[in-house]
């Protein structure tokens, strides 16, 4: 009865702390959006194309880069370009050489695009892969048609066949996948960072956890008025305390959860490693709350924690598979079994290690770090 | 109090408080370590590793024995490590184990069939785990060099049957397409010449570095000036109360706390900075820009920090500010690109501190477009101008008004 008391006191007090309480407002809002319009986000890199050339097959190239799915291409002036590259406004800017139609027509494919790009941002990367693929489409295209009017004496019918069918053959989807497989380790290790990542859940995932985390105010408060001397002087724990009274937020950020679930396509099962991926937040709470003697700490560590959490569990960016060491030590990070779950892959048992590691580690550091102790300033 | 007297005082104050500076400079620190170990592996293979792989050709076809050799001896793959043929998958996936080989490359049966068809056929590269990294560089060059060179040879061999139809003799036929074949590879294995550039064969397509490490550098230097407003909402709390200040004395204190909350800034650039460039992720190509960019931001994020902290009435509020208010640069200057904007919206986002600061770091210190250093000094400035004019202004107020 008492503990329930506590437990509804404090479960009013959080829904009053507008500060923290913001975090996981914006993290709802923000997720749903995400959930419901995030497919709808123009996210093409603007490049920014100057036509030197005036002959077909530059136009051609440039109708080609229009398609890809990842670029916006505008065409201007050369003047024009380097203003707006200037001001920031794009990535990159390719000039399209005075002679890219003659270079290619003879067969050449050397130094047909001039490419002006600045380092912060990774829109210039995206376009030029796709730049030098059109170009060398173009180019193999001419080539092969070039060489086989050397050979025999084509029809004008003949001709367009020619082009219709390499419009074809380039059109459909490449053929050749190239897999890396890892020997002594799981496979699927190496791709479960792909799944989830980037999804409303994800992102929702991270900001809950530094929700939960940011919760701890209470302990510093709590332990600056001495609430926890009392108890422990009394000869009880004050862990159970701690507990109750952190409930209240992994209650709310799961809450949070169910709706972004269920909009961006998730099942029960879901739910179920959100569950276990907060009770992990509520270790950290702990562990956190016990540490830091003032916000400003807390904040920063919270960061931390919080951060490298989404980071190298692969919440936030998918490790690239060569990150060595680090594909073992995101194990004991919460999130990654939140991403298994995200991916479809199996993750209750992980999960539940991973939680109990983070519980026992929080209630460690509490007793440790003699939470009934009352900080001098 | 004359100026300078309160300039030591304050740092005193700021830098004096060991924990408060620990924590400050220990996030940056643990942010740009974990940043480069991530890195490490892939950006030291850029400066050249030997390895030793294994080829399993199961494919008899001569075109793809020879287009095997080819692609070994390719610039692009020879200054990563040596082939070896290996009779068959079991033999090379114990030479692994061995350790006498350090990655494998399976090219199945019917490869060529498949590609000339255009079915779905798998090239597998086999890897221990410690071998991660040149796995990548190699599956990252095969997968590039067969988008388009699969579908080109197609429509070579495509070309080939028109010349059959044409009655071309048989010898002479094959010869032009091998002929082609050789030449589209060539062009596969120096893709990088389109633009003018003597690369290997996906010039762009490597993790790039310098935007992430600008990101880095940018959000936790910002996050370093942090204990700036904590200890200006304190004061805004305690020692503003405690007794009045005339104007002067007041903007006396504001540019004191604005030069020793920068100073704090500026020693988490001292750390993160030997980090990267020890780890060999900056390699001394600095523009003469790259220290009044750094000046200019630590000016820019104390003078931010200090009026957000005027903004609160109690030090956890201006945490609280500040901590949104660095959220929404986060999203708004680098989550959220500009296309996702509507227009008018995304021209005001460019004002935003962080884009600016990481477009400045990235570009003067991998100097690679000065043209757009100009631009950056221009908003930045502007920004700074607008926080320390606001700040002072208000810590006058304050000051005067308790």
């Amino acid at each position: 009865m008492r503990g329930q008391s506590i437990f509804l006191s404090r479960f009013r007090a959080v829904l009053c702390e507008v500060s923290s309480l913001l975090v996981i407002f914006l993290a709802i809002v923000c997720s749903i959006a995400l959930a419901i319009r995030g497919k709808e986000l123009d996210t093409r890199y603007l490049a920014v194309a100057v036509n030197e050339d005036e002959g077909v097959l530059s136009e051609e190239f440039l109708k080609l880069l229009e398609k890809e799915p990842s670029l916006r291409i505008e065409r201007k002036d050369a003047g024009e370009a380097i203003a707006l590259f200037r001001q920031g406004r794009t990535p990159c800017v390719f000039f399209i050489r005075s002679d890219f139609t003659e270079k290619l027509e003879n067969g050449s494919y050397e130094d047909l695009v001039g490419f002006r790009n600045s380092q912060d941002s990774l829109g210039d990367t995206v376009a030029a892969e796709a730049i030098i693929n059109e170009c060398l489409r173009i180019w193999a295209e001419e080539y092969i048609a070039s060489d086989l009017e050397t050979m025999v004496s084509l029809s004008e019918e003949e001709k367009q066949e020619f082009h219709k069918e390499a419009e074809r053959i380039f059109g459909e989807e490449v053929s050749v996948r190239v897999e890396p497989k890892a020997l002594g380790s799981t496979a699927d290790e190496l791709s479960e960072g792909d799944g989830g990542s980037g999804s409303a859940a994800a992102w929702y995932g991270i900001l809950a956890f530094f929700y939960v985390f940011i919760g701890s105010t209470y302990m510093i408060r709590n332990r600056k008025s001495g609430i926890y001397q009392r108890i422990e002087q009394k000869g009880t724990s004050a862990v159970p305390l701690v507990l109750l009274q952190g409930l209240p937020l992994v209650l709310i950020a799961f809450a949070g959860a169910v709706p972004i679930i269920f909009l961006s396509g998730g099942n029960a099962a879901l739910l179920l490693a959100f569950a276990l991926y907060l009770i992990a937040g509520l270790g950290g709470l702990l562990l956190l709350g016990s540490v830091c003697g003032n916000l400003l700490s807390l904040v920063f560590l919270s960061l931390v924690v919080a951060g490298g959490n989404a980071v190298i569990s692969g919440l936030m960016v998918s490790l690239p598979a060569w990150t060595g060491a680090w594909n073992v030590i995101r194990l004991i990070f919460p999130g990654t079994w939140l991403l298994r779950g995200l991916s479809g892959e199996p993750f209750f048992f992980g999960g539940l290690l991973c939680t109990a590691f983070w519980m026992c580690a929080g209630i460690l550091t509490m007793i440790l770090s003699g939470m009934g102790k009352r900080r001098s300033k | 109090m004359r100026f300078l007297s309160l300039l030591r005082f304050d740092i005193k104050r700021l830098i004096g408080n060991g924990r408060v500076v620990l924590l400050a400079l220990l996030v940056p620190f643990v942010a740009v370590l974990l940043f480069v170990s991530i890195l490490l592996p892939a950006f030291s293979a850029k400066d050249g590793i030997s390895i030793a792989y294994g080829i399993v050709n199961e494919e008899e076809h001569d075109l793809v024995h020879q287009m095997v050799n080819l692609f070994s001896n390719s610039e692009a793959i020879s200054q990563y490590g040596e082939a070896y043929p290996v009779s068959d998958l079991e033999t090379g996936v114990e030479a692994i184990n061995d350790g006498d080989l350090d990655l494998l490359i399976h090219i199945p049966e019917d490869f060529y069939g498949a590609l000339m068809e255009q079915r779905p056929v798998t090239i597998e590269v086999y890897y221990p785990k410690k071998h991660a990294m040149e796995t990548d560089i190699i599956v990252k060059s095969l997968q590039s060099c067969f988008s388009i060179y699969g579908q080109s040879e197609v429509l070579v061999a495509y070309a080939g049957d028109l010349m059959k139809q044409k009655g071309i003799p048989e010898e002479t036929r094959l010869e032009k397409m091998s002929e082609e074949y050789w030449d589209l590879f060539y062009a596969q294995v120096g893709r990088g010449k389109v633009l003018g550039w003597d690369t290997v064969l996906s010039p762009a397509g490597f993790v790039k570095y310098e935007y992430y490490l600008g990101v880095v550098f940018s959000i936790f230097s910002l996050f370093a000036a942090f204990p700036v407003l904590y200890l200006t909402s304190a004061d805004m709390r305690e020692r503003f109360r405690m007794r009045r200040l005339c104007s002067r004395q007041a903007i006396s204190f504001y540019f004191a706390r604005l030069l020793s909350g920068s100073l704090l800034v500026l020693c988490s650039f001292a750390v993160m900075l030997p980090i990267a460039a020890g780890a060999g992720f900056i390699k001394g190509i600095f523009s003469p820009a790259f220290l009044p960019a750094v000046l200019l931001t630590v000016l820019c994020f104390s003078s931010l920090l200090i009026f957000l902290s005027l903004l609160a009435k109690e030090p956890d509020h201006g945490l609280w500010i500040a901590f949104y208010v660095t959220v929404g640069c986060i999203v708004f200057g680098i989550l959220i690109p500009d296309s996702a904007m509507p227009s008018g919206v995304d021209e005001i986002l460019r004002w935003i501190p962080i884009r600016p600061v990481i477009s400045l770091l990235t570009n003067t210190i991998y100097s690679s477009e000065d043209i757009r250093i100009g631009q950056d000094f221009l908003r930045l400035s502007v920004d700074t101008g607008i926080f320390t004019a606001l700040g002072a202004l208000l810590y006058r107020r304050k000051g005067e008004g308790i």
